[in-house]
């Protein structure tokens, strides 16, 4: 309850302000049914709520998140966490960010190999990629003439030497052969190079990226194509993708797996869609199975249903959350 | 006597002989010259047993000889607050599309090839919402003088020179004095009659035409859609730069 009140005392308080603002406030419902003998069934409850304020002062902005969750039933997680708090100055050809954020690094849609900034939120969710902790550091971005971007970035890392990582990034747009967008990164963390590309031809997006850790020589690397068939049935769109993940070690996840997908955007004014994926493991010939509902109720409601299944357990997801 | 008579039957003809893409110019002309626009929109989704959605989005737009280019801000509904989509229009080749999905913090290339999807589950297509420009059709037969509702209007065919165009034909009315779009009908790949869409509440501003709502109804679904304008400004001294790829993640 104190995580509910902390959240609508922030919430009123900055309806009184000018706050640009916005959060939910939800409960999500999973049911694990293990198919393994020593592990128990189990339900759990949770109430999940989050919000973001951000304050623009002409080239500045001030940018924070709070996100927080509690076990209903069993009370086994519970935080408040101020997940993003950063400042950034904008210039003309520059900005420099200051404080705890979230980059999203990568192009492929079952799982990013280079979304290497972050840690993932494992306590929120472990199947849930987009889950990831803010990182406190420093960026500072170059703009060139043609809108290209140098960066340099330095981060807290606990895992790294001296407690500290450093990334230089390029990153551009070109529009000659073909529509692309590629980065490219050296990383001081276990001496690693990464890089990610996407790639327009007619209505498919190519898309890639590679990860090679120096310290260890091993690489992960993903390729992958999303083909999308527009006006199926009205107004519906049909994306389709397939991807492939390999890597040298074989501690790491995805190792050598091969994911087809299906989205089904419906367009419609509850923004509603539905995906279903299928992952072959190929090194130990299994399979995991997915199927995510999204759609809205009532303007303020957003809602998800979902299913995952693989050789040792399946979840059940219903998620409901009002957004303001 | 002869020489008035001739003057007079020429005066008419040339009236009445203004060609399709001397009208298409004329009327986009009126809309040229804003050189950057900031407005707000309103889009009134509204289905066929009359129920309304309301959706709300702030946008700018930088005139560009070879296409516009405009950033568009989603307001509501309250879950996708915040998503941007950044477009840089072309005339000869496909436009350059990105969406920014802040609460991945991602920014992902859409391919924008066919236009003719659904924008935001309403009954326009991107298309609809993308510079129309005259270069962008060619022009079939001639010129019409229509009346409807006791008002004369100039009848137009054009054709969509793109072959990813969600049509095949449309016919435009224009007003006969300012040359200001009344209506265009849509009709789709089967040539069958798929949208009308009446312009409406037209705004001078600063010597230039902004259009201050369309309403779009389409006879294949009997839905229809409202897009209106407020608080609209041009010749803001907006630049290239406001419209690159680092301003989706502000």
């Amino acid at each position: 309850m104190r995580y509910l009140l902390s959240i609508l005392f922030i919430s009123s308080t900055l309806i009184a302000s000018e706050l640009e603002y916005k959060g939910n406030i939800g409960i999500d419902i999973k049911k694990y049914n293990y198919n393994i003998s020593f592990l128990k069934q189990k339900t759990q409850k949770t109430i999940e709520a989050n919000i973001e304020l951000k304050k623009t002062y002409e080239e500045v902005v001030l940018f924070t998140k709070i996100e927080s969750i509690k076990d209903i039933d069993k009370s086994t997680r519970k935080y408040l966490k101020l997940n993003e708090f950063y400042l950034k100055y904008e210039a003309d050809n520059y900005d420099i960010k200051i404080g705890r954020d979230i980059k999203y690094w990568g192009a492929m849609e079952l799982y990013n190999i280079t979304d290497i900034y972050n840690k993932k939120n494992t306590q929120y969710n472990e199947n849930d990629k987009d889950a990831k902790l803010g990182t406190d550091g420093f960026t500072y971005n170059y703009y060139l003439q043609n809108e290209d971007s140098i960066s340099v970035i330095i981060s807290k890392n606990k895992d790294a030497k001296n407690n500290i990582s450093s990334f230089l990034k390029y990153s551009g747009s070109r529009d000659d052969i073909a529509s692309r967008d590629f980065s490219y990164i050296l990383s001081s963390f276990d001496e690693s190079f990464l890089m990610f590309h996407t790639l327009i031809i007619k209505d498919s997006i190519y898309k890639v990226e590679y990860l090679y850790l120096n310290k260890t020589k091993t690489y992960k690397t993903a390729i992958g194509i999303e083909h999308t068939l527009y006006g199926i049935n009205d107004k519906k769109d049909l994306s389709i993708m397939l991807e492939y993940y390999k890597s040298n070690n074989k501690n790491t996840i995805y190792q050598n797996n091969i994911f087809l997908g299906s989205r089904l955007t419906f367009n419609d004014t509850k923004s509603s869609d539905l995906t279903i994926g299928l992952i072959k493991d190929n090194s130990k010939d299994e399979y995991s199975k997915s199927i995510e509902f999204n759609t809205r109720i009532y303007d303020e409601f957003k809602t998800k249903l979902s299913y995952i299944s693989n050789e040792n357990v399946s979840i059940y997801n219903i998620n409901i959350a009002y957004h303001f | 006597m002869n020489k008035i008579l001739s003057t007079l039957t020429l005066g008419a003809i040339s009236l009445f002989a203004i060609g399709n893409i001397e009208l298409a110019k004329k009327s986009d002309a009126l809309s040229d010259g804003f050189q950057s626009s900031t407005s707000n929109m309103t889009m009134t989704l509204i289905n066929s047993a009359k129920q309304k959605t309301i959706r709300q989005m702030s946008s700018k737009t930088l005139e560009g000889q070879n296409g516009d280019m405009s950033l568009m801000v989603f307001l509501t509904p309250a879950d996708v607050k915040g998503t941007k989509m950044l477009t840089h229009e072309h005339i000869n080749k496909d436009d350059d599309q990105w969406m920014y999905l802040p609460a991945l913090k991602r920014v992902k290339r859409i391919a924008s090839r066919n236009k003719s999807g659904s924008f935001m589950g309403s009954e326009f297509s991107y298309e609809d919402t993308s510079n129309n420009s005259w270069e962008k059709y060619t022009y079939k037969g001639a010129v019409q003088e229509v009346s409807i509702e006791g008002k004369r209007y100039f009848k137009g065919t054009r054709i969509p020179k793109d072959k990813n165009s969600g049509y095949s034909k449309q016919i435009t009315y224009s007003d006969v004095n300012t040359y200001l779009i009344y209506k265009i009908e849509y009709y789709d790949r089967k040539n069958e009659l798929l949208k009308t869409a009446i312009f409406k509440k037209w705004n001078k501003l600063d010597g230039v035409y902004l259009m201050g709502e369309i309403v779009m109804t389409n006879h294949q679904n009997s839905k229809k859609t409202i897009l209106s304008w407020t608080n609209q400004k041009i010749k803001l001294n907006l630049k290239k730069k406001d419209f690159s790829k680092r301003k989706l993640k502000r």
